[in-house]
């Protein structure tokens, strides 16, 4: 293999990556645009999405519907894009929102408290929840090549979809009413609602897109490690607000950008530096801690001034 | 004249993001002076002061205290040099006491640290009762009842002790360049002109301190500026006695176009 | 009322007060001693109860802390004297002393982790980071150099303290949720790095690491009275006392001084403390590095006290631990650090009973308690130390700072 092969091949395994990070970021930044809350429970919701699909699918093989594969896997995400979706505007009902307008403090603390419960209660509702999980194979086995580089179908297909979900978020956001509305609230909140936006409707909705995105990250992310398990919340959590705040917390494209960009970060950081595969991610967030302390308004973000 | 100048800007200017907010100015004072500053919504009244105590650094211009530039120093050491403010939405720590709210205005006379702290408990004692005792007698000034309101959280008082004891905790510092930021905002026009007499009073108490002071209700200003400037859209319009500045027509424009009263 | 206070201010209101503190201190060596999950509901439903009480009667509450402020300084000794006693009274079951001591490290840590979060505002979220560097340092020391336990202690935190340096910039840069994900970040790195640097013992760790031994004496004998036979916990205990108290007394001193002021004043409004000539870039910094000091240094006694540590002991849940035990227990409030840290180390040990639903049971609790009590269990208070409203409150302000003073000596 060229260098040029290997700089295509690990390209293509960080923007695989990165995409599953963008869409966890992608949540970060829209809670923080509608409640200026940063949901520190979100990559819990990850984790959730993935055990939902998991769910799903025991319940699918019990009931002996485990047949088309094609359908399967429709099944499983659009299942758990649901469930998750609910559980959390849920969440947020009952204890995002309340805290919202609290000292930043007391929000991340609720929100971390809130990563906890899940984590734990995924790890005692779930049989034999400690354990990791193996996820079922459903996908097309197999690759090809490009030249010298390898092409798995599997994650050719998880990258296709990621890159669809990214683009109907974007359609979501940016060209329909609903999207105007998250827009608007993003804005300015009291605006809106005299503007006869329904306040609390649009961050309810807001939640349900957010957490049912995740649940999609969560399940890519089954697939192309072949398992999940309960404890990857946290660390995906850290790594979607790192994103989020990389591209530029409160833009959507933002949060796209700084999610492929922590991807590619990681694998670059893994295949060039020394020991680089087991501190990839020292190296990313040394980056990350570089760019908040010198462009703490990201890649696309404007600069603030601090009313006096 | 000129030696009497405290306080004087040159072409001071800030922009941001393209928009002029404060367009060369040039304003100065004298000792033991009142300055009225007045001009609609947005022509950059608190952002003259927000640059001239280093919250913002000018995109150009100067300024000067007692001769001596300030640019570019840090908040804290323009605050050293002699200049106090208040601010338009107050900015009192509402959990702490008033006493507490008065003292950090007296924090850089104190030559106390931390290791003082945890070891010389009885210097600590005597510099707080010396402390309390000017605290009290500040607050005296302004009202009677605040002395007994002094352990109390700021949070509880009302409105106007809150503006009393933010003007308390500038007044601690010994400032010779006070600049008041709306002080009359939000209050009722009895308490109004309650303040404004204590405003007067601390004038006379500390003798030789100047005065800025940024309003909007005008007969504060003409009760109580010695000379008024009058600014909009960043710049100085106009200059000199409050009748001269009333009657001038641009200043006349400038507010019948935005609040359409006469002066 | 006149009749009352005299009362108070006698005899009567010291056996009063002495009577108050034993009933707490009994209640707290039941729910050690007793095994089983019910005391802790019996107790559970006594407080809920104790608390309602007390709301519909304030004036009993208020009395009860007069009495304590007339009688500072044997409130205070009363106090000292019945916590020295502690191992005397659970001589019988190490594992509770052990616990208490745990309990002790997390304060000293978490009072340090105070002085950033409560007093000052910083978010810092990589406490847990800092512990280690405390850990890591005493126990590289001693197993490298065979430092005796007495320096690796205050190497410890000075090691913790220099490692702040490493977020000096983005402490000074950053605020709010930017600093709270700059801390997590560093606090992944660090137990990332813990984990694959071999000079630290990677995944394993470091083992052996020495126990405390001074002039000799290794701590780890058990100390024999003849009437009664003190478990080697017991000497660990009383060096953390002391640990605790000398960490105790001072940040109380700071809270309670000009420095407290000041931080009080960085942490509510910035821009305000700058242009009244406070230089919060400085402050930061050393109350940034003095915080981790003091977790370092619980951290150095940690590692002399178990002997063997490893990554896991130093990960995220432990700064989630530490800066739950300061927001529950009171930001900038030494006592609710104490309540906090008694409340959210040794419950969930005797939450044991329901082992695996106890940190679903913690998260929960930790968000209902936000939801419903953000101040913390001790919220704070304007500082009183200058407060001279009345005769009474005169007096205790000056016993107060009396009995401070004896104790640090």
């Amino acid at each position: 293999m060229t260098f040029l092969d290997i700089l295509l091949q690990q390209s293509i395994n960080g923007l695989m990556l990165g995409i599953m990070y963008s869409l966890v970021a992608v949540g970060f930044t829209l809670y923080f645009g509608v409640l200026d809350v940063i949901n520190f429970a979100h990559g819990d919701f990850f984790m959730l999405g993935g055990f939902m699909a998991l769910m799903l699918y025991a319940i699918a093989e019990a009931v002996g519907f485990a047949g088309n594969a094609l359908v399967v896997v429709i099944y499983l995400f659009i299942g758990s894009m649901i469930l998750t979706g609910v559980v959390g505007v849920v969440t947020e009902r009952v204890c995002v929102k309340p805290v919202s307008k609290a000292p930043m403090l007391i929000s991340l603390l609720v929100t971390l408290g809130l990563g906890i419960a899940i984590r734990e209660a995924v790890r005692v509702l779930y049989p034999r929840g400690s354990d990791p999980k193996g996820f079922p194979t459903l996908m097309p086995q197999g690759s090809f090549n490009v030249g010298n580089i390898v092409i798995r179908y599997e994650n050719l297909i998880i990258f296709g979809l990621g890159i669809a979900v990214i683009m109907a978020v974007n359609f979501l956001i940016n060209r329909t009413k609903m999207g105007a509305a998250i827009r608007a609230v993003a804005q300015d909140g009291e605006a809106a609602m005299m503007m006869g936006v329904d306040l609390d409707r649009t961050i309810d909705i807001t939640f349900l897109i957010g957490s049912a995105v995740a649940a999609v990250a969560g399940i890519m992310n089954g697939f192309y490690y072949g398992q999940t398990m309960f404890n990857i919340g946290a660390m995906m959590g850290v790594i979607g607000f790192s994103a989020a705040v990389i591209g530029g917390l409160g833009n959507i494209y933002g949060a796209i950008v700084g999610g492929i960009l922590f991807g590619l970060l990681e694998t670059f950081a893994a295949a060039a530096l020394p020991y680089g595969a087991e501190n990839k991610r020292v190296f990313a967030f040394l980056i990350v801690i570089l760019f908040l302390v010198f462009r703490p308004t990201g890649i696309l973000g404007e600069k603030i001034f601090e009313r006096v | 004249m000129d030696n009497s100048r405290v306080f004087w800007t040159e072409d001071l200017s800030i922009a941001f993001g393209g928009l002029l907010a404060v367009d060369r100015v040039n304003l100065d004072i004298s000792r033991g002076e009142i300055l009225g500053l007045i001009g609609p919504n947005g022509s950059g009244k608190t952002t003259i002061f927000n640059l001239v105590t280093g919250i913002y650094t000018p995109s150009t211009g100067d300024f000067f205290f007692e001769g001596e530039s300030l640019l570019g120093k840090p908040a804290y050491q323009i605050a050293r040099k002699g200049i106090a403010r208040t601010f338009q939405i107050s900015r009192l720590c509402l959990d702490l006491s008033v006493l507490d709210n008065v003292f950090i205005g007296m924090h850089y006379r104190q030559k106390y640290w931390l290791v003082d702290a945890v070891f010389r408990r009885r210097l600590l004692a005597r510099e707080v009762s010396q402390a309390r005792d000017r605290a009290f007698s500040l607050l005296g000034v302004f009202n009677e009842e605040l002395v007994d309101l002094a352990g109390k959280p700021v949070g509880t008082l009302p409105q106007i002790d809150r503006r009393r004891v933010e003007i308390c905790r500038a007044m601690a510092m010994e400032p010779k360049l006070l600049l008041l930021d709306e002080p009359s905002a939000g209050m009722t026009p009895e308490e109004m002109t309650e303040l404004m007499q204590d405003i007067k009073k601390v004038q006379e108490e500390s003798e030789g301190i100047s005065i800025i002071i940024v309003e909007h209700d005008m007969t504060v200003i003409r009760s109580i500026s010695d000379r008024v400037v009058a600014l909009n859209y960043g710049r100085k319009i106009a200059e000199g006695t409050f009748e001269e500045v009333s009657d001038n027509a641009e200043v006349r424009e400038a507010y019948l176009g935005k609040r359409g009263h006469r002066l | 009322m006149d009749d009352q206070q005299r009362t108070l201010a006698g005899p009567w209101g010291i056996i009063i007060l002495l009577g108050v503190e034993l009933i707490i201190y009994v209640l707290f060596l039941a729910l050690l001693l007793v095994p089983g999950g019910e005391i802790l509901a019996a107790e559970a439903l006594l407080l809920v109860a104790a608390v309602f009480y007390f709301r519909r009667n304030p004036a009993l509450g208020a009395r009860i802390q007069q009495l304590f402020a007339a009688h500072a300084r044997i409130a205070w000794i009363g106090a000292v004297v019945l916590v020295l006693l502690i191992p005397f009274f659970i001589a019988s079951s190490p594992y509770w002393l052990f616990t208490i001591i745990i309990a002790g490290l997390f304060l000293t840590a978490c009072l340090g982790l105070n002085l950033q979060l409560g007093s000052s505002g910083m978010v810092n979220l990589a406490s847990a980071a800092f512990y280690a560097v405390g850990a890591y340092a005493a126990g590289l020391l001693a197993l490298g150099w065979g430092w005796p336990a007495w320096i690796t202690l205050p190497a410890g935190a000075v090691m913790a303290g220099l490692f702040s340096a490493l977020l000096f910039v983005p402490v000074l840069k950053t605020k709010g949720h930017y600093l709270a994900l700059v801390t997590i970040a560093f606090q992944f790195m660090v137990t990332i790095l813990l984990d694959n640097m071999e000079w630290t013992g990677g995944p394993q760790g470091l083992k052996n690491i020495p126990l405390f031994s001074v002039a000799g004496y290794s701590f780890n004998t058990a100390i024999n009275l003849g009437f009664i036979k003190l478990p080697a916990y017991a000497n660990f205990f009383y060096l953390m006392v002391l640990v605790v108290a000398v960490v105790g007394v001072a940040s109380q001193r700071i809270y309670s001084s000009w420095v407290g002021v000041t931080l009080s004043t960085i942490r509510d409004d910035e821009i305000a403390a700058q242009t009244f000539g406070v230089q919060v870039n400085r402050w930061k910094l050393v109350i940034f590095s003095l915080g981790n000091c003091f977790i370092g240094l619980a951290g150095a006694f940690y590692s002399h006290l178990v002997g063997f540590i490893s990554p896991p002991n130093f990960a995220f849940d432990k700064s989630l631990v530490m800066v739950s035990i300061v927001i529950l227990g009171g930001m900038d409030n030494v006592f609710g650090v104490i309540v906090g840290s008694l409340l959210l180390i040794i419950l969930p040990e005797k939450l044991r009973v329901v082992q695996d639903y106890r940190f679903l049971i913690y998260g929960l609790v930790l968000i209902i308690m936000l939801i419903f009590r953000p101040r913390g269990l001790v919220p704070f208070k304007a500082r009183d130390f200058l407060d001279l409203a009345g005769p009474v409150r005169r007096k205790r302000a000056a016993s107060a700072s009396s009995t401070v003073s004896e104790g640090g000596a």
